[in-house]
């Protein structure tokens, strides 16, 4: 999980255009523990980043390929 | 669930545009069943000029949560070509003729490359270990740190004494005894005057 120490994001590059919800590798690491999408104070992300984010993030929940909650 | 509007639409022409389906089927489908049903749902896909670029079939795995009665399914995912105006009713014609658990329709943004499920997770397992080999490295690193102590501080380089200048070489040292016997005889002249205040009768101290 991403956090303030580190929060100048390494992944910003791979969701420039589009994050997929099937790569549950990356969904997961803008995920909190308890399966909340991790907020941009923390993931370090641009705002459209952020978006794309989410989207994947309630995509791949909806497909019960990660959780809802912890 | 509604196909999204907000992503980039990739035109292939006006009216046909490329979508991907993702299909949760139950687990206990024999072999037979579950190819016929994908057989199904190619069909349904390639209507109306409708084509499948590609597929992907996963093994049955585990869901992160219970849907219904199924804890496991096979994901099934589709990337395909299809009129705009007619996908509406595919995505009726899915929901409530095909049988499925769950279905995810979603509209792929330009230059889509399509990567299944199997191919990221794939690509997940080599980036793991090569965080975990990452995260060894520098823990042992800092392991070294720990059990070495620390290696003892340099000496710090000596002060050069500076070398008084010898007689011989310099002549200046004239110059300098000479400015030293005045003040003894400006302490002499003060001393007199001292003497001179103290034994003055008319002051009082």
């Amino acid at each position: 999980m991403a956090t303030y120490q580190n929060r100048k994001n390494q992944f910003v590059d791979q969701i420039q255009t589009f994050a997929d919800y099937k790569n549950i590798w990356l969904v997961r690491k803008f995920v909190s523990q308890w399966g909340r999408i991790v907020p941009r104070y923390y993931s370090g992300l641009p705002v459209q980043g952020q978006k794309r984010i989410a989207l994947a993030v309630k995509r791949a929940r909806f497909m019960a390929l990660i959780p809802f909650v912890k | 669930m509604a196909v999204s509007s907000k992503e980039v639409q990739s035109s292939v022409s006006e009216d046909v545009r490329e979508y991907e389906l993702m299909v949760i089927l139950p687990p206990d489908l024999t072999e037979t069943d579950l190819k016929a049903k994908i057989h199904d749902l190619q069909e349904a896909l390639s209507q109306n000029g409708g084509k499948v670029l590609h597929e992907e079939v996963t093994p049955v795995r585990n869901l992160a949560y219970r849907i219904g009665k199924y804890d496991r399914a096979t994901y099934v995912t589709f990337h395909f070509s299809f009129a705009i105006d007619s996908v509406q009713e595919l995505e009726k014609l899915i929901r409530i003729e095909m049988g499925v658990v769950r279905h995810l329709l979603v509209t792929c943004p330009k230059n889509y490359s399509f990567k299944g499920l199997l191919a990221y997770e794939e690509e997940a397992e080599t980036l793991r270990l090569k965080e975990a080999e990452e995260k060894k490295a520098k823990d042992n690193e800092d392991m070294d740190r720990r059990n070495n102590p620390r290696p003892a501080p340099k000496p710090r380089p000596e002060k050069q004494i500076e070398v008084a200048p010898s007689a011989a070489n310099v002549s200046p040292a004239p110059v300098v005894a000479a400015p030293k016997i005045e003040p003894k005889a400006d302490l002499s002249k003060v001393d007199e005057q001292l003497k001179a205040i103290l034994d003055n009768p008319d002051i009082s101290l």
